[in-house]
């Protein structure tokens, strides 16, 4: 029987997972080394728990059987670094699988990415982060400002400074 | 910046200094509900309690945490390399402060990433070992030349990346030839201005001149005032475009070859020789825009005839055009331009550091051509530059070559 651990999330729902998929979090991990099973998620929603636990899961199931030499040499050197770029899954069913899971919407996009990094799932920070920066890309800045709440802070001078910058950078010749 | 600090200045931005990171693990004890399978349904639950962080919805995103904000736009700019998508980059340090002073940190200058980014980086200097290379589009017509990131033209004119024109206007005594951001706007008083490049009556000489201050250092120029190096915030509508002479070109009239190269040779005011030299660099601007950015330094326009400045440690650099070697075979001056130059004309020439009896240059240095300029079809002309030029310098200096007087031809 696999060794189960509970998590608790913030508005008190608990859920039981096998070790393995909650070993997807690094700071689970280091928790439950300290010997503690039951583990307080108090800043994350149940409703979020549940996406990450799903996604915990699947990768869990991948990771004890890595299908390549490359995907598992890919995880050693990404965890050597304090940045990770995309790496990219190279499992396309999984990568399917994960394209799938980040059809979110903005919001609750940055439910996963606060949630993913509270947690240090690694894969997963990898995922939404590269989800992020897609969106933005294509994009000018107002259009970047109005998808995610952001308000713009300059003041009208600096506003016609950047109008400048901007209109050199995306005028057609 | 090393990361770390760069993270922890980030944080002390948005949080104020001193604050702690929000991170609670062993929140309390345990609570008291009971345990249910993660596949099942839920018994029983204590009533719902409104998690502790949670913002606002509309101000959420502007509370990523800094890492992550860091990123992502780092994720942004090494994947949109080339243009037109590098203008993606551009958008981010649009966006607000905190992108902005992220952008600024990630991306790096062409000198040591090869890539045109801002508007900026077309006063910075370009890698040491490998060129930049551009080309430039002459219409006759309208007296205009537009210079283009990228190999030569591409198919579709719109996926060439326009990096500045200028336009040639003939005066009574001079050309100039006005440099500017847009090809729709040569005005002086804009704030697409550039910079110009001026002839004498002859043609035999040029001065260059920058609309700014060609680095952010307090210029130690005979100006007394000049010495302090100002830092405020503060915006001013319009930075007066100052007339900051940073190079003399001057031609000789070749009298007794008149088919052979004429000499081209380049006093660089703004750059000192020790930059080619072991373990030098060259002093350019770091501010991206006058008005937003740093401001440059306090030194007021000189619409000077002077040199911009005196270096404390030698001579400016000076180029000269490599000379080309007399082939006996083909009967004709021939310079190695490495497939950049295809069609033959006076015009074409390579630029290299000149000798210097005082200062010593290695000959690894006095080899390498740190501007190309070349002809490669009617009215389209490849320019390649290095280290220590910039997109400007190198634009200019090939300008000069358009002006159609006797002592040119």
């Amino acid at each position: 029987m696999a060794k189960m651990i509970k998590l608790v999330s913030g508005d008190g729902a608990e859920f039981e997972v096998e070790e393995e998929v909650a070993f997807q979090s690094k700071i689970i991990k280091d928790i439950v080394a300290d010997a503690d099973d039951v583990i307080p998620l108090p800043t994350v929603s149940s409703k979020v728990l549940i996406q990450v636990i799903e996604y915990c899961r699947k990768h869990a199931a991948v990771n004890s059987f890595p299908l390549s030499p490359s995907s598992s040499a890919a995880a050693a050197a990404s965890s050597s670094s304090s940045i990770s770029y995309s790496k990219p899954v190279s499992d396309p069913a999984l990568r399917a699988w994960d394209n799938e899971f980040v059809k979110l919407n903005n919001s609750s996009l940055f439910d996963i990415v606060i949630a993913a990094n509270y947690l240090d799932i690694e894969e997963l920070v990898d995922l939404v982060l590269e989800t992020v920066a897609d969106r933005i890309k294509g994009k000018q800045a107002q259009e970047i400002r109005r998808q995610f709440n952001i308000e713009n802070d300059f003041t009208p001078e600096e506003e016609e400074a950047l109008r400048r910058e901007n209109s050199w950078a995306f005028q057609n010749n | 910046m090393p990361f770390k600090s760069l993270v922890r200045e980030l944080k002390e931005k948005r949080d104020g200094p001193g604050s702690v990171p929000k991170r609670g693990w062993r929140g309390g004890g345990t609570t008291e509900s009971k345990t249910i399978a993660h596949s099942g349904g839920c018994s029983q639950r204590t009533p719902w309690q409104h998690p502790p962080n949670l913002e606002q919805p509309q101000e959420r995103w502007a509370n990523l945490p800094p890492e992550l904000l860091l990123d992502v736009i780092r994720r942004v700019e090494g994947s949109e390399v080339s243009w037109p998508a590098r203008r993606n980059v551009v958008g981010c340090a649009a966006v607000c402060r905190l992108w902005r002073s992220i952008t600024k940190e990630v991306v790096k200058s062409p000198e040591h990433c090869g890539r045109i980014t801002f508007p900026i980086s077309l006063k910075q200097p370009a890698p040491r070992d490998y060129p930049i290379q551009c080309f430039m589009r002459r219409d006759r017509a309208t007296s205009t030349f537009r210079l283009y990131l990228g190999l030569s033209p591409s198919l579709r004119m719109q996926n060439d990346k326009m990096l500045l024109a200028a336009r040639k206007i003939r005066r009574a005594t001079s050309t100039d030839f006005v440099i500017s951001l847009t090809a729709d706007d040569f005005s002086r008083a804009s704030s697409t201005y550039s910079g110009k490049a001026r002839s004498n009556f002859l043609g035999t000489k040029f001065t260059v001149y920058d609309s700014q201050p060609p680095y952010d250092a307090a210029i130690s120029s005979r100006n007394r005032s000049s010495n302090r190096r100002i830092n405020c915030k503060q915006v001013s509508p319009r930075v007066p475009a100052g007339n900051y002479n940073i190079a003399t070109i001057s031609y000789e009239l070749n009298l007794l070859r008149t088919r052979g190269p004429r000499r081209i040779q380049c006093a660089m005011h703004s750059i000192p020789l020790s930059s080619i030299q072991e373990g030098g660099s060259v002093p350019a601007p770091r501010s991206f825009t006058h008005a937003v950015d740093e401001q440059p330094s306090g030194a007021p326009a000189t619409k000077g005839k002077e040199p911009v400045t005196e270096f404390s440690d030698g001579e400016p650099l000076v180029l000269k055009n490599k000379a080309p070697r007399w082939h006996e075979q083909l009967q004709c001056w021939c310079l190695n331009f490495r497939g950049r130059v295809t069609v033959a004309s006076v015009k074409n020439f390579q630029l290299v550091a000149a000798a210097n009896p005082s200062c010593s240059i290695s000959p690894a240095e006095q080899e390498k051509v740190i501007l190309q300029f070349g002809k490669i079809g009617k009215d389209i002309f490849t320019m390649d530059y290095q280290y220590p030029l910039s997109a400007f310098q190198a634009f200019a200096i090939c300008l000069t070559s358009f002006d159609n007087k006797p002592a040119c031809e």
